[in-house]
């Protein structure tokens, strides 16, 4: 049509050029990326997938503050690499009076704040006082102690107010009155929401100091550009001596195919194992540096024992039977293999793999034709007459996927299971009800106490809501558990609580599933980096030791 | 021209106020309880109500939006962090220390309140005293986050909007330079594989999600040019075009799609037109004819819709954002709306108002530059 004119021909790519123009800098300044490269002054670089929320202990409730939080404070005891409870400023492990009641605590001298003051008693004072106050997200840690209940009802008001029960006996001296014998209180004192804090640097910012936290940790904060990265620095006063590393950076990263590509370029030298993705990491170059370690956290099908007309529920023989069949017919080597790729494994009883009180007795393991003779044994040869029974579950990641596995193993044996998936808050809410008679539910340990997961989830005191929603009630069990909190004799204490697993395993309350394994990918040059079970994937966990934590660059090695 | 741009800046009163006051019924009437979400799901009710109360969100709803807007005084309580800035600090030290005492009583605390200039009132049977000041969008102060305690919201908001800033400024500069260069070439040489092409790839440009553009971008064009994948580091202007690179150029492309189309019909329509016929009858240079006298008379339609791109990147780059790990405005937004953090979502959707109301203001303004024939303030 129109005649084109020649000098527009070239002006027209001038946007383009334009563009380019805009990139070239980057092709000047970018260099070569190799995937191992580590920061050359031989800082840590981790990302995050969330901002956290708050960094005042008393306002720390989930994992990322809490993997952040715990490289800033400290508290009177924490754990050591097989999670038993070892004194952290405090000198050693408490003195317990023969009541089981009060604890003394001698503490550290010359511990510094990273305000460069002495730490002493009475800060331990003040900073466990606060969990009770108004703005306390966390007042459960000091529950436990006497005249608590006072000083919390009194804090929704006031401020922080005494309770009775904390008293500073001398500078380093602190001793802790509780309202009676609860040996699990020593782990509540080692979650970073009874970190050690100034008063006077909480005074000073106000509720600000959630956002520039002192403590006495291993590191201090010294950035925190909001939802962008923090930057945590090696504290030289620190009391163990300064860690390795200079830094710690956490790039806020809420894309997950985002932090795997940093991840590859190197950028980042730590990445969370998204679910799905692990057999591509596996088949990719860097399936070496794939590290999968134990969660202490239980996958089970739990049995409602109070449910009427359900032929699994009650503690009689053949509903004894049935749940031991349903138990040796499922083949957990499946669900861990082929449905979660490796990042499960089956369990041998109710206390995960890492966990204290862990049995090294065999896995749970398929056995069709014990399942079937138990099947005629319980009345119903080959499923007959066995009524078709609904397995609720949250329809989350995998769990129709396993759901479906497991009625396909039943189905074999003849027993009917009809799969019926909800969402989250729908499904624990009948599950708190009682509503279904089988039904899927997890449990991760709050700290390393194999009480965490008998007194919540076996305890006829705790049926429903609190965490038996199996309503299982065992009298026997009960008191083992009970007795338990009486007794200050570690070893002792844990024979009484495995006494209690071996009885509730010969009721077969649960189908017993298996096991998780956090999943992420460290890069090689990142050494002594050693997650416990009770470590999150994110910020770094919150028990591996950092001052411990070292960057080798490959040929430095060698 | 003056009284028109006056006339329109008070006309943003009324707009702000109806915005705020939407936000604020929607926000009182979505589920999620402030108290329960800053302190967590299984806090004691009473420590719930307690906050609640503290922080004014039992008062009526028009209350708390007079409040809000700063026509009414705040209430700052004796143990919260704002109130030693109101009261003084040794006023505020001597009031904690009367109310962390046994057994006080209500008129111990009247006698206290009134020698300190303070207020007092009764929450569940226990005297509380208060300090208070005006504070609200008018004094230039957006409240404090409900969850990220002791963070200002216009702090927040306003760290984020400065790199959306920067990232909506080098995605319209972008999609302007291809937009229009591309929707020129298409008209003037309509009907060609030129024209084709560059149309097909405006539809594709449309059509691509701009999430899966990020991604392939950050795979495939980051590696081989040595740029960063994600983050923005300011520490420099060399170093801010290298992060804001790709995220602009993922942005810009598919605003320029919108644009080429547009530009394109708009160019076509003006090529036809008698005075450019004229105008190349007198010998003018296809260039003159092409940039000078009918891309101006097109350019209404294209200012209009580059001004409101411009507006939508500066508001809705959330995906972009999100990918390429930047703290953008819109992500601030969407979490904050996530979090059920009201005072940020109210703050943030009264700034994205405000940066609507202002860019049509100045897309109205710039008609006048590029077209002599377009008058404000008469009429």
């Amino acid at each position: 049509m129109r005649p084109i004119p020649r000098s527009l021909r070239f002006r027209a790519l001038l946007p383009l050029l334009g563009l380019v123009t805009v990139l070239l800098p980057g092709c000047t300044q970018g260099g070569l990326t190799s995937a191992n490269n580590p920061d050359p002054e031989g800082a840590v670089r981790l990302a995050l997938a969330t901002n956290p929320p708050d960094l005042d202990p008393i306002l720390i409730s989930d994992t990322t503050s809490s993997g952040v939080g715990s490289k800033l404070f400290n508290t009177l005891l924490g754990y050591d690499a097989e999670l038993n409870l070892v004194p952290e400023l405090a000198t050693a492990m408490p003195q317990v009076s023969d009541d089981g009641r009060t604890y003394t605590f001698e503490l550290r001298a010359g511990v510094k704040f990273h305000n460069g003051r002495e730490m002493t008693a009475e800060d331990f004072k003040y900073s466990l006082e606060r969990l009770a106050s108004g703005r306390s997200k966390r007042t459960n840690v000091v529950r436990p102690i006497l005249g608590a209940e006072k000083a919390i009802e009194a804090g929704r008001t006031a401020g922080s107010t005494a309770i009775e029960g904390i008293r500073v006996l001398g500078p380093l001296t602190l001793e802790i009155e509780l309202e009676k014998p609860y040996y699990p209180f020593l782990h509540l004192l080692s979650m970073e929401n009874a970190a050690v804090i100034p008063r006077e640097a909480v005074e000073a910012a106000g509720d600000g100091f959630s956002r520039q936290p002192v403590g006495t940790g291993p590191f201090v904060l010294s950035e925190w550009k909001e939802n962008e990265r923090l930057v945590l620095t090696a504290n030289p006063d620190y009391f163990e001596g300064a860690p390795t590393i200079p830094r710690i950076t956490m790039r806020v990263i809420k894309e997950a195919i985002t932090r795997n590509e940093e991840y590859k370029a190197g950028n980042i030298d730590m990445v969370d194992i998204t679910q799905g993705v692990l057999p591509q990491w596996r088949a990719s170059d860097h399936s070496d540096e794939i590290r999968l370690y134990d969660q202490a956290s239980i996958l089970y099908y739990g049995f409602n024992l109070e449910k009427e007309g359900s032929p699994y529920a009650g503690f009689g023989d053949k509903a004894r039977m049935l749940r031991e069949a349903i138990n040796r017919a499922v083949d957990r080597e499946f669900i861990c293999e082929r449905i979660v790729d490796g990042r499960h494994s089956p369990i041998n009883g109710i206390f995960p793999p890492g966990m204290p009180g862990h049995s090294d007795r065999a896995a749970f393991t398929q056995d069709v034709e014990r399942a079937k003779q138990l099947l005629a044994d319980a009345g119903y040869p080959g499923g007959e007459g066995l009524p078709p029974v609904d397995l609720w579950f949250n329809t989350q990641g995998d769990n129709g996927k396993i759901a479906a596995a497991i009625q396909n193993d039943l189905r074999a044996i003849g027993i009917e299971i009809v799969l019926k998936g909800l969402d989250w808050a729908a499904f624990i809410e009948a599950t708190d009800r009682g509503e279904p008679a089988f039904f899927r539910l997890g449990w991760v340990a709050d700290y390393p106490d194999p009480e965490n997961f008998l007194y919540f989830l076996f305890h006829s005191a705790n049926k429903g809501p609190n965490g038996n929603v199996s309503f299982y009630g065992n009298p026997e069990v009960d008191a083992l558990i009970d007795q338990s909190y009486l007794e200050t004799d570690a070893e002792k204490r844990l024979g009484l609580l495995r006494q209690a697993e071996e009885k509730i395993l010969a009721d077969w309350p649960w189908l017993f599933l298996t096991s998780a394994r956090e999943g992420m990918l460290v890069k090689p040059y990142i050494r002594n980096f050693n997650p416990t079970p009770i470590d999150d994937d994110s910020a770094g966990g919150s028990q591996v030791d950092w001052r411990e934590v070292r960057v080798v660059p490959e040929t430095a090695s060698e | 021209m003056l009284t028109y741009v006056l006339r329109r800046l008070l006309g943003v009163i009324p707009v702000v106020l109806l915005v705020t006051l939407i936000v604020f019924t929607m926000n009182a009437n979505i589920p999620g309880d402030p108290g329960r979400i800053r302190l967590g799901q299984r806090a004691d009710p009473a420590q719930v109500e307690a906050f609640n109360f503290k922080r004014g969100y039992l008062d009526p709803f028009l209350v708390q939006y007079v409040r809000y807007l700063g026509f009414a005084p705040s209430r700052i309580y004796a143990d919260h962090a704002t109130f030693d800035e109101v009261a003084g600090e040794e006023t505020a030290r001597e009031a904690q220390a009367l109310l962390s005492r046994d057994g006080v009583t209500l008129s111990e605390l009247e006698g206290f309140a009134e020698a300190h200039d303070l207020g007092v009132t009764e929450f569940r049977g226990r005297g509380l005293l208060y300090a208070s000041r005006f504070r609200g969008v008018l004094q230039g102060d957006l409240g404090e986050s409900d969850v990220k305690a002791g963070k200002r919201v216009g702090e927040l908001l306003g760290t984020s909007f400065l790199v959306t800033v920067r990232l909506a400024l080098g995605s319209i500069l972008i999609a302007m330079l291809l937009g229009v260069g591309a929707g020129i070439l298409s008209a003037v040489r309509s009907r060609t594989w030129i024209d084709y092409s560059s149309m097909v790839l405006a539809i594709i440009g449309v059509s691509m999600p701009v999430f899966w553009l990020g991604i392939l971008m950050i795979m495939f064009v980051a590696p081989p040019l040595g740029l960063p994948r994600s983050g923005l580091d300011d520490s420099s202007l060399l170093q801010t075009i290298r992060h804001l690179a790709l995220p602009c150029t993922a942005l810009g492309l598919i605003s320029s799609a919108t644009i080429a189309r547009l530009t394109r019909s708009a160019m076509l329509d003006v090529l036809s037109q008698d005075f450019v016929r004229t105008a190349k009858a007198k010998g003018l240079r296809p260039r003159v004819v092409i940039l000078r006298h009918a891309l101006r008379n097109a350019s209404i339609p294209i200012v209009t819709v580059v001004g409101n791109s411009f507006g939508y990147l500066l508001v809705g780059a959330v995906l972009t954002e999100s990918v390429f790990a930047l703290n953008g405005l819109g992500s601030q937004i969407v979490e904050s709306i996530v979090q059920r953090d009201k005072m940020v979502i109210t703050g943030g959707i009264l700034i994205m108002s405000l940066i609507f109301v202002s860019v049509n203001l100045l897309v109205d303004l710039s008609y006048g530059l590029f077209d002599p024939r377009v008058r404000h303030g008469r009429g």
